[in-house]
């Protein structure tokens, strides 16, 4: 019976959405080559899907999170040099391009157009080829998965959950890029290759949130590296069910890059509270919003991804924006 | 035999010391009220192919975290970073600027006459970094072996073989001295991952060492002495695969040049002292499996003039200045390196009598223009009867920032403060000596406190880890030693014996790294303990040694105590002049299946068998 229903609901879907798939090639990437630094935009686009980037050029060492783009090929070699390929060595179906995500607390992926508070039919996923020959082998800071005898239950675990209207949803999707839990040894995987993931279980979207977790975490967080990549992201650009039951708040934030004051025109009658969070959930301060425009100084946070929150009457607001 | 006033000094041999010039004892060593062991002549001898860690560790409760033989070794002094403590060869700190400690396998006990620890803070005496304690290397002129001529080898499990020269001469004014080693080995000993598993060998794992010290000394009369040490070691070591890893192709390649002149004037009850040394270290990581390489070097160079006056029979002052100069090269700083500028000026007054010792100490150091906080320290010792002495001690300590922590990029902080605190101890020593026999038992109390203890965490909003002055640690610890010795014509008994329990908890809870607050630190062990008993009847010689290390939490979580044992059995003969020494040694004689860090694993039992000979 449950499979006869998906079948109605997949099929009904394909009458009433038109598709769009974000496969990152209308990004032009060369094979062999990568870009982790997305410009002012912050953002990397493909199809109707956002994928915020935060990189900084440090003189002596440039460092990103979030997610970069890739047509990287090496397949071999283990490290943190080699973080930007995925272990299939190509995108889906031999495509060029594809999407890595170094995971640094929560990663956001956000519908954009015609798809934004749709369905997101599925997507590809698979491990990169740092995290695969991390736990294939080990490493000097991560473990060999299965440990010394084979046997640990060990596993990687992406988590990925949405936010509709600025509200996070307690369902989730998981997805187990490693998975060695099974007393039968023979049935312990490590993702290689590119897998689909149905997404049509989380509703409608308008952003994804990504989270990984392992059995290989100590004092200093997850061993494992955290990277995964993504490519092929199918998303309806008509929604099967648009309709919102709750109208969302009147609020309008700006600019985005932000460097000092964060502008918040707040058009409701009501007073609110709205909260300011950092890239790993951590509440920075919460403050008051009145009718009319307000100025939130921004200017002693350090650079980075933060998260605006506003609550009123069950209603939620969410964006995230960067610190310059 | 040495001039020394060091309180718990453990100075019975099995057989003569070597004579060594009688020199006036710095304040600097052996201050009243701390604890401080003491080792030279066969004691180090017997022991000239360990290095001082590993020396260490069997001879009194330090904790050693040891990444396997000739692997990465730090140790750990009273619940102290492996940072907080300093090293000191010839009275100059060796610590590398960068990363504020030594790999101390790098450290040959056969390139030292003498060997002092002195447990405890001594910031006011040695600067940054004798925060647990500070281990002392010693060379001494030696102006009356006229020529002499030793050679050692030996050969063991896992391809080890060493090599050991030493070249004595001395004519007139004159003495020199040379020694030379080398040291291999393929390390590739099997172990259990764990007790059902089939064993495996340890791949990846084989190192060399080289080195050479050279010390030169003119004494144109009993008043004026001159020194030139130098020593130049290189080493090189693949770095093995943890338990949880397939394979490794990583190796490390280290560089040492040192290098130091000193100038000594005694006059009346003056005495001055002149030293300048220059210091270089280079170290090479590359990996190949993963497309690594990584070169770091750096420069420093010491100067200092110090000037001790007996005042009178029970009052001595010492003066002290010095300055350094370091420069590091690493592509992670800035313009790719870092300089630190450090003067310092040290005073001290001493008051004794025949029952009472009374020292006070004070520090100014100023680094890179800003000065550090006057840092003090006070010790007295009360001779209570002929048998029982007790003794207090309290001092301020610190110990900078290291280049890393504020040049590193990205995440090093140049606004760093040192780590800082105060340390107090009360000590107390029953000894008791008859005819063939002594007796001693000490015991250590001791309570510190550091503020600003520097922690690499994540930065809010950006993906990187930087340094911060975020943890507060509490040190709090026993230390017990029992030593026992008795001669007769033929034979000779030695039994030593410690316990050593520290706490030393962080204070305030940390989010990453995960700590709570009162938990203690990772790679501190609250129990430790060692006995070690010596025979020796005539020439030949039975030693065995047993340690044990409680538990330990671990960034992963914690490793369980552990026991080993080691066996020797030695042989001394003198045909025409020439001494010999024969040793057979079998080290963690239990075959105890331990680790110190996670995911490293151990040797089992091991056998060295060598033999050396003396001109």
């Amino acid at each position: 019976m449950k499979s006869l229903n998906t079948f109605f609901f997949m099929f009904a879907s394909f009458l009433i959405s038109a598709q769009t798939i974000a496969d990152f090639e209308n990004l032009n990437l060369v094979a062999g080559s990568f870009n982790n630094d997305a410009g002012n935009t912050h953002q990397f686009e493909s199809g109707n899907v956002q994928l915020p980037n935060f990189y900084v050029d440090d003189p002596s060492f440039p460092y990103w999170s979030g997610w970069a783009v890739s047509a990287t090929i090496d397949v071999s070699t283990p490290g943190f040099g080699n973080q930007y390929s995925a272990i299939p060595g190509s995108g889906v179906n031999g495509s060029v391009g594809y999407a890595v995500c170094y995971n640094y607390g929560h990663e956001i992926l956000r519908l954009s157009g015609n798809a934004k508070g749709g369905l997101v039919e599925g997507l590809y996923l698979t491990n990169s080829t740092y995290a695969y020959l991390s736990m294939l082998d080990g490493d000097g800071f991560a473990k060999k998965f299965g440990g010394e005898n084979g046997n640990d239950p060990d596993f990687f675990k992406l988590t990925i959950k949405k936010f509709l209207n600025g509200q996070l949803g307690s369902d989730s999707v998981e997805f187990y890029l490693a998975d060695f839990r099974s007393l039968d040894n023979s049935e312990d995987y490590i993702v290689d290759d590119w897998t689909f993931v149905d997404l049509t279980p989380l509703g409608n979207v308008d952003s994804l949130q990504f989270s990984l977790s392992s059995s290989d975490v100590g004092a200093f967080g997850i061993n494992t590296p955290t990277y995964f990549c993504l490519d092929n992201v199918t998303t309806a650009d008509m929604p099967s069910a648009t309709t919102e039951v709750t109208p969302s708040l009147k609020i309008e934030t700006w600019p985005n890059p932000v460097t000092n004051f964060l502008k918040i025109n707040w058009m409701e009658n009501s007073n609110a509270t709205a909260c300011l969070s950092n890239t790993y959930g951590h509440k920075i301060s919460n403050f008051n919003l009145t009718k009319g425009e307000n100025n939130l100084d921004v200017s002693s946070l350090a650079a980075g991804v933060f998260t605006l929150q506003v609550t009123l009457d069950g209603r939620v607001y969410s964006k995230v924006f960067i610190k310059n | 035999m040495l001039a020394q006033s060091l309180v718990f000094a453990q100075n019975d041999s099995l057989v003569l010391l070597p004579a060594v010039e009688i020199t006036a004892a710095s304040l600097r060593n052996g201050q009243p009220g701390s604890f401080v062991e003491h080792w030279s002549g066969v004691d180090l001898a017997e022991n000239s192919t360990q290095n001082i860690a590993a020396f260490l560790q069997n001879e009194t409760g330090i904790y050693l975290k040891n990444y396997g033989a000739g692997s990465l070794s730090t140790v750990t002094i009273r619940g102290a970073s492996a940072s907080q403590t300093a090293v000191l060869w010839n009275g100059l700190q060796i610590q590398s600027p960068m990363l504020g400690q030594l790999d101390w396998s790098m450290l040959p006990v056969f390139f030292a006459d003498e060997v002092s620890m002195q447990h405890g803070g001594n910031s006011a005496v040695w600067g940054s970094g004798a925060v647990g304690g500070a281990v002392l290397m010693e060379n001494k002129p030696d102006f009356y072996t006229k020529k002499q001529l030793k050679i050692a080898t030996g050969y063991g499990s896992f391809g080890n073989w060493h090599g050991q020269a030493t070249a004595k001469f001395t004519h007139k004014k004159w003495a020199s001295s040379t020694r030379l080693f080398y040291q291999k080995a393929k390390n590739n000993f099997q172990y259990k991952p764990t007790p059902s598993l089939p064993s495996k060998r340890q791949t990846n794992a084989a190192y060399h060492q080289a080195g050479l010290m050279h010390e030169l000394y003119f004494r144109p009369s009993d008043k004026t002495h001159f020194g030139w040490q130098t020593w130049l070691q290189k080493s090189f070591r693949e770095i093995p695969p943890t338990t949880t890893q397939t394979r490794s192709e990583a190796n490390q390649a280290d560089k040492t040049a040192r290098t130091a002149l000193n100038f000594r004037l005694s006059k009346g009850p003056n005495i001055l002292q002149a030293k300048s040394a220059l210091f270089w270290e280079s170290i090479h990581f590359k990996d190949d499996q993963t497309r690594q390489d990584a070169q770091s070097h750096f420069w420093t160079n010491i100067t200092g003039l110090d000037w001790q006056r007996s005042i009178s029979a029970k009052l001595i002052l010492q003066l002290s200045g010095n300055q350094s100069f370091t420069k590091a090269f690493i592509k992670s700083y800035a313009d790719s390196s870092a300089f630190r500028q450090q003067s310092a000026v040290f005073s001290s007054l001493r008051y004794l009598n025949k029952k009472t010792k009374v020292q006070i100490d004070g520090r100014q150091e100023l680094v890179d223009g800003k000065l550090i906080p006057f840092t003090p320290s006070l010790g007295v010792e009360q001779q209570v009867f002929e048998a029982f002495r007790i003794g207090a001690k309290i001092c301020r300590n610190y110990r900078l920032p290291t280049l890393n922590d504020l040049h590193w990029q990205p995440g090093g902080n140049p606004e760093l403060r040192p780590e800082s605190g105060w340390s107090n101890e009360v000590n107390a020593q029953f000894s008791f000596q008859k005819n063939h026999s002594s007796l001693r038992f000490s015991s250590v109390v001791f309570n510190r406190n550091i503020k600003n203890w520097i922690l690499w965490h994540p930065v809010s909003g950006q993906p990187i880890w930087s340094a911060a002055n975020i943890a507060e640690v509490w040190s709090r610890g026993l230390e017990n030693r029992f030593h026992f010795f008795w001669n007769s014509a033929k034979w000779n008994f030695k039994i030593d014996a410690g316990y050593d329990w520290v706490r030393s908890t962080n204070q305030i809870a940390v989010e990453l790294p995960k700590i709570e607050a009162g938990q203690q630190l990772i790679y501190v062990p609250e129990h430790q303990g060692f006995t070690s008993i010596n025979i020796r009847l005539g020439g030949l010689g039975l030693k065995y040694r047993h340690q044990f290390i409680g538990a330990v939490l671990t960034e992963l979580g914690s490793l369980p105590s552990f026991q080993t044992g080691e066996f020797e059995l030695d042989f001394e003969k003198t045909l025409a002049e020439i001494d010999s020494h024969f040793f057979f040694q079998i080290d963690n004689c239990w075959n105890a299946n331990y680790r110190i860090v996670e995911r490293r694993p151990m040797p089992g039992r091991s056998f060295l068998i060598g033999v050396s000979i003396n001109y």
